[in-house]
């Protein structure tokens, strides 16, 4: 490489001037510690233990959420929740930006009939809503975590397969990429070098708001009793619950949706924070 | 001997056969600076493009042959005389660059493509040799740092660096404003000199070609109508399209009216058989629409009309 003259600044440096990208850091850092608590059965109270004689206990030092109907610490379980719907929407965005970023790239470069291929079946996902489709698969699939992660992954991938092979479809045209292509640079070099390069900043930012709606969808199948079952803890689930118990104990609402809130918030924030930080032409000098 | 030669060049769709450059010949010799002239549509930039084949798809080069150093270019020894040999600077210098990619990174990609090991030494001459100020600070920025101008000079030092014997011109200045125009011309001219290449500039804008070159193709609908010296073309066009192409020059002196020529070109493909002018010549005869007048040579300027316009201008 040439001698380096100006400091050479990663994107890490301008990830974290942004505000945006450093509140939403500093939240989904809270979220990810909060989860790792309730991983390692850190959690002040055990998440699922029944405490007959502390039903529906407004917030205070023992219990800082307060507790539930059952006397279950609200903290607690606002902590497994969030593990359990960090961890579903991480493996299910992970499964569909892989199979996204994969399919999305060869459709758009190659084209031709594995390009028709692709985009119609994606259309056929397309049709239905994200939350329907998660439903049907789901509810065929089975109940466990895993089976929620497929079924949001399979809903997610089409999103992705789209995100990323439209950009292609613009870059294969680009004077730069046919220059590398007639120079005689191998396929894999000009995907690498010069195609996926400028795809990588949509692909973070697409992952980013995708794992903030994973969290949604797997809360709403949650919600409507087809992610995780009671007792274990999730934040779709505990919303659900707390449809009884709001009216008179506000608390037990108010955990898992400000937990969801965060969650979703953060997701965007960090988003919108790598959009400008990787983006070299969108770095404020 | 001739540089290259580019012999009865038909270039056509390759769906339904439509053809789009009629059996074009031309030669540039070594030092040459050649141009072609025409409109949009004209077949100048498809005649250009089957020189190193980058026609692009849905388009084929249906007969004739190109010559380089007397040797007509096998499809194997293509890598090797582009970007080498016969090198190019496109129209946009906006989607030339990658703009996730150094400048400096981008030019040591062409030294890697021709299997030359990446010396930053050279990298930063080619970038002096352009006229970019601070190359090592250059060499480290993004293509969006850089205005067009400068990308296009870029582009320019990128086409040079291995001092080809030919460059292909394909409107490099068009995007570009005017007094950026005129620096991107010194700029080419002077590199020109210095590494004794021939040029083929192609340009819808006489007056840049003028300055430019010393001979001039003219192209109409797919064709070839009148070939000659700058002097020539100027003084003396033969060809009514060549007359009007000229008389349709924005003039200095103010008060006079710029003259158009009515009407619009055909498609190439509609005109196999007649002059593609005809249509809009101001001196048609009957035949003109009933055979295709053949390129014929007077001195060593040459011209396809059979009722050439004489005396000059």
């Amino acid at each position: 490489m040439i001698k380096v003259k100006r400091a050479e600044r990663s994107w890490v440096i301008y990830y974290f001037k942004s505000l945006n990208g450093l509140i939403g850091f500093v939240i989904l850092a809270l979220l990810i510690v909060g989860s790792l608590v309730a991983l390692f059965h850190a959690t002040p109270y055990d998440p699922v233990a029944q405490d007959i004689k502390a039903m529906l206990k407004p917030p205070s030092w023992h219990h800082i959420f307060g507790t539930d109907q059952y006397g279950r610490d609200e903290f607690s379980r606002v902590l497994d929740g969030v593990r359990r719907s960090l961890a579903v929407s991480i493996l299910a965005v992970s499964i569909a930006a892989g199979a996204g970023l994969l399919l999305g790239v060869f459709a758009g470069y190659f084209g031709t009939f594995f390009d028709t291929l692709v985009m119609r079946v994606s259309d056929v996902f397309f049709a239905f809503p994200a939350i329907l489709m998660a439903l049907a698969i789901v509810s065929s699939l089975g109940h466990t975590w895993l089976d929620t992660s497929i079924a949001i992954a399979i809903v997610y991938t089409p999103i992705f397969v789209r995100v990323i092979r439209g950009p292609v479809l613009t870059l294969r045209e680009m004077d730069y990429v046919k220059s590398a292509r007639v120079l005689g640079f191998s396929t894999p070099r000009v995907l690498f070098k010069h195609i996926l390069p400028n795809v990588i900043p949509i692909f973070l930012v697409q992952i980013a708001l995708s794992l903030s709606w994973a969290i949604l969808t797997e809360s709403g199948l949650s919600f409507l009793g087809l992610g995780t079952q009671a007792p274990d803890a999730s934040l779709g689930l505990m919303v659900s619950e707390a449809q009884s118990t709001a009216a008179f104990a506000w608390w037990t609402l108010v955990g898992p949706a400000l937990a969801l809130v965060f969650a979703v918030v953060s997701l965007n924030l960090v988003g919108d924070g790598l959009r400008d930080s990787l983006d070299p032409t969108r770095r404020s000098v | 001997m001739s540089l290259l030669r580019v012999s009865n060049l038909t270039v056509e769709t390759s769906l339904d056969g439509k053809t789009l450059v009629d059996d074009v010949s031309f030669t540039i010799d070594e030092g040459e600076s050649v141009g072609i002239v025409g409109e949009s549509g004209s077949g100048k930039s498809l005649s250009a493009l089957s020189i190193l084949s980058l026609l692009p798809n849905g388009v084929r080069k249906s007969s004739g042959t190109i010559e380089f150093k007397g040797k007509e270019i096998a499809p194997e020894s293509l890598l090797d005389i582009r970007g080498n040999r016969i090198s190019m600077v496109y129209q946009d210098p906006m989607t030339s660059l990658n703009p996730m990619m150094k400048i400096g990174r981008q030019i040591e990609e062409v030294l890697e493509a021709h299997n030359i090991e990446a010396d930053p030494a050279r990298v930063l001459l080619a970038l002096s040799n352009v006229r970019i100020s601070d190359p090592e600070k250059s060499a480290n920025s993004y293509p969006h740092e850089f205005s067009g101008g400068m990308r296009q000079r870029v582009m320019i030092a990128i086409a040079l660096l291995l001092q080809p014997d030919l460059l292909i011109a394909d409107e490099p200045t068009t995007a570009l404003d005017v007094t950026i125009q005129r620096q991107i011309l010194n700029l080419v001219k002077e590199q020109k000199t210095l590494n004794n290449a021939s040029i083929l500039w192609i340009s819808h804008d006489l007056g840049v070609v003028a300055e430019m070159v010393e001979k001039v193709i003219v192209m109409y609908a797919g064709r070839i109508v009148e070939v000659g010296s700058v002097k020539e073309i100027f003084e003396n066009p033969h060809h009514p399209y060549t007359v009007g192409l000229i008389g349709s020059l924005v003039k200095r002196k103010h008060q006079q009216k710029m003259i158009s020529i009515p009407g619009t070109p055909p498609k190439p493909w509609t005109v196999t058989e007649q002059c593609g002018f005809a249509g809009r010549c101001s001196q048609v005869l009957p035949k003109c629409t009933q055979k295709k007048p053949e390129l014929i040579s007077e001195g060593r300027q040459s011209f396809a009309c059979f009722n050439p316009i004489q005396g000059g201008l």
